[in-house]
């Protein structure tokens, strides 16, 4: 907060604020966002159960559909391409109801990408957006956009933000609306949508289950920066997302999450902007042949803003920004050096109050990036000890069986693995993941001694994240 | 020329009227259905009298009655769940009295007259 407040101008407060999209309108006074509730808590597991069990009546998709417990809660085309031709995924290439309008298949399968009706469902040939799917860890730390009343939403001004351009959902916009307008979206049977015919509703019950465990995914509280990190290049990294002479990158993503800067200019929470994303040359959609309406992100029409993600949970999650626009991380963070960004509003906006627009070389490129992956590798470990932690005690976590448990630890080394390897980042880490990983399939394989294996895999990553972070 | 841009700024944010939410999947739910808005950011009730062109209406919810305005921008929605026929948009001249109907308020409740978010009103046809 202190690096803020030292050298922030006052206009910069001005022209930023009116960049974030919230008018300030003060909500009523409501609900604060429900309490944690710990592992073993009942609600969350049967929130876990509905997620990735429940078909709603409808099409035979879940929400684990698109967001896959072994696949980091999301979708991208090298995961949809191991997948049978009868996934329910795929419901627009075999039911003859859902064939025209509900998907674009050709442009899932190149590019994960998924079809939503968010300006309405008046013009099923013109008016829809392609997104790609988000993870949802997290949820407890990114989707606020008004911390003082978190969960009252009536005055449809400052809400939660859900989605990628933050209005995902209807009525209170809350996780729980965004359950009913995901199964109203993406369950249905047929194009007519009816409810009780082509899918049924969540119950109330079922919500707040649902709700309960998508906040207890992930993060819970946010990294506190600078990280005391070993390799040099992520510490460099961390230095120029940190500046606000270079990177900039903390005022949207403060401490590289979702959120503002606090006691910063741009109010408070999880903001949106216009950063230009869809005014970048040759997106791969426009490349595959396939022409797609712009998306004009929040609200209808749309004032051509989207949600600020964060950023801890990225590096594994990729294809970036809402519409899958580039591949790589690097990309991503090279995004802030073009023009697409720095003539966009928030970059304008940005470039006025800071004396400049964002520029990066290539190694800086590099070295924020590996900050980036450095910190998603974290974060894989501290999922991996909560995973192993559990399996070596022999504990359901929010209702997985230990089994099931540390069959999924192994993708989550796995993307520790290749999220260091794709930039030759910390070889010494990457060896006691790989024991860890060697020690995780063991223990998959003989239940006998699962828990003795658990314990040793989890030296191996506590090791590894030695060689990380201090 | 800063002073000029921010203005612009300012100008183009009020412009971009955020006042119409997401709604698209609303339309959907069927009336007193929407989890944390009905009855409680909403009225359910039925339309009493119809003024001016459907601009205004009242709704009569148990004993009381509450007057509604719609402005411009608020979308009316066709509930035909119960004679399982798909939801469809509307319009204002869907409003008759006699017809079950739910109204978001963008006004706390509860309150005497309200304006309304949207509409979704009750048809069997
Ligand atoms: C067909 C694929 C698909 C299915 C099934 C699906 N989602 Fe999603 N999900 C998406 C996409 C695409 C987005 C981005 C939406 C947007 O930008 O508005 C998303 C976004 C989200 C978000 C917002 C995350 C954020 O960071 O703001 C949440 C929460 C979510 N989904 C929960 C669910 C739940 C709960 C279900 C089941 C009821 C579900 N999803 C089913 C594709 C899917
Ligand atoms: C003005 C606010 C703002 C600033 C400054 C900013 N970002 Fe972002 N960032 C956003 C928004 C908004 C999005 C989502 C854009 C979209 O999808 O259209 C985003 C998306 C991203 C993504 C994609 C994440 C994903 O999961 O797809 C990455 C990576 C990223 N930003 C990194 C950075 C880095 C690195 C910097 C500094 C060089 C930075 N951002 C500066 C607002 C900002």
């Amino acid at each position: 907060m202190k690096k803020v407040d030292m050298w922030m101008p006052a206009l910069l407060a001005v022209s930023l604020a009116v960049l974030a999209a919230c008018p300030s309108t003060p909500p009523p006074a409501g609900a604060k966002l429900p309490p944690p509730r710990d592992v073993g808590d009942p609600l969350v597991a049967k929130g876990r159960e509905l997620f990735f069990k429940e078909t709603f009546g409808g099409n035979g998709r879940t929400c684990g559909t698109c967001h896959r417990a072994e696949h980091n809660l999301t979708i991208d085309p090298a995961f949809i391409a191991t997948l049978p031709k009868d996934d329910p995924l795929f419901v627009a290439e075999f039911v003859p109801e859902l064939a025209r309008n509900f998907e674009n298949p050709k442009l899932m399968r190149e590019l994960g990408l998924i079809l939503e009706n968010l300006d309405g469902f008046s013009d099923l040939d013109r008016k829809f957006t392609l997104r790609g799917v988000p993870h949802v860890f997290a949820q407890r730390v990114s989707i606020d956009s008004n911390p003082q009343d978190r969960f009252e939403c009536f005055s449809a001004t400052r809400c939660p933000h859900t989605g990628w351009s933050g209005d995902g959902a209807p009525g209170t916009r809350d996780l729980r609306a965004f359950a009913v307008g995901a199964v109203t979206q993406h369950f249905t049977k047929s194009l007519n949508r009816r409810a009780g015919v082509d899918f049924r509703l969540p119950t109330e019950a079922e919500l707040d289950a649902l709700e309960a465990y998508q906040l207890s995914e992930g993060r819970q509280v946010e990294l506190q920066l600078p990280l005391p990190l070993k390799s040099a290049v992520a510490l460099r990294g961390q230095a120029l997302f940190d500046s606000p002479a270079k990177g900039k990158c903390f005022f949207c993503h403060f401490n590289a999450g979702a959120n503002a800067a606090p006691g910063g200019p741009l109010g408070e929470g999880n903001l949106n902007f216009d950063t230009g994303v869809e005014k970048l040359p040759d997106h791969p959609a426009a490349l595959a042949g396939t022409p797609t309406p712009p998306d004009d992100g929040l609200g209808n029409p749309g004032n051509g803003t989207f949600n600020t993600p964060s950023l801890v949970e990225a590096a594994d999650t990729g294809p970036f920004f809402h519409n899958n626009a580039v591949a790589t991380i690097e990309a991503a963070v090279d995004f802030y050096d073009g023009d697409t960004f720095n003539n966009s509003p928030a970059g304008q906006g940005l470039a006025r109050a800071t004396g400049g627009p964002i520029r990066l070389d290539a190694t800086e490129v590099s070295a924020i990036a590996a900050f980036l992956r450095v910190i998603n590798a974290l974060s894989n470990i501290n999922e991996l000890q909560g995973m192993l932690g559990a399996v070596e005690r022999n504990e359901r976590t929010n209702g997985e069986h230990p089994e099931d448990i540390v069959h999924r630890a192994v993708n989550d080394i796995d993307d520790a693995i290749r999220v260091l390897n794709e930039a030759g980042l910390h070889p010494d880490a990457v060896v006691d993941f790989r024991e860890a990983r060697e020690l995780t399939i063991e223990a998959d394989r003989h239940p006998a001694q699962r828990m003795d294996l658990a314990r040793r895999a989890l030296k191996a990553v506590n090791r590894a994240r030695g060689h990380l972070s201090g | 020329m800063i002073a000029r841009n921010l203005l612009l700024f300012v100008a183009l944010s009020a412009l971009g009227g955020l006042a119409q939410a997401q709604q698209a999947t609303e339309m959907y739910i069927p009336i007193g259905a929407s989890p944390g808005v009905s009855g409680k950011a909403s009225v359910v009730g039925t339309i009493a009298t119809v003024e001016t062109e459907g601009r205004r209406f009242s709704v009569k919810v148990g004993d009381t009655a509450v007057m509604v305005t719609i402005p411009e921008t608020a979308p009316v929605w066709l509930d035909r769940s119960r004679g399982k026929g798909p939801n469809r948009a509307g319009s204002q001249a869907d409003l008759k009295p006699g017809l079950t109907v739910e109204v978001k308020s963008r006004e706390t409740l509860p309150a005497e007259s309200i304006t309304a978010e949207w509409v979704k009103v009750a048809v069997t046809e």
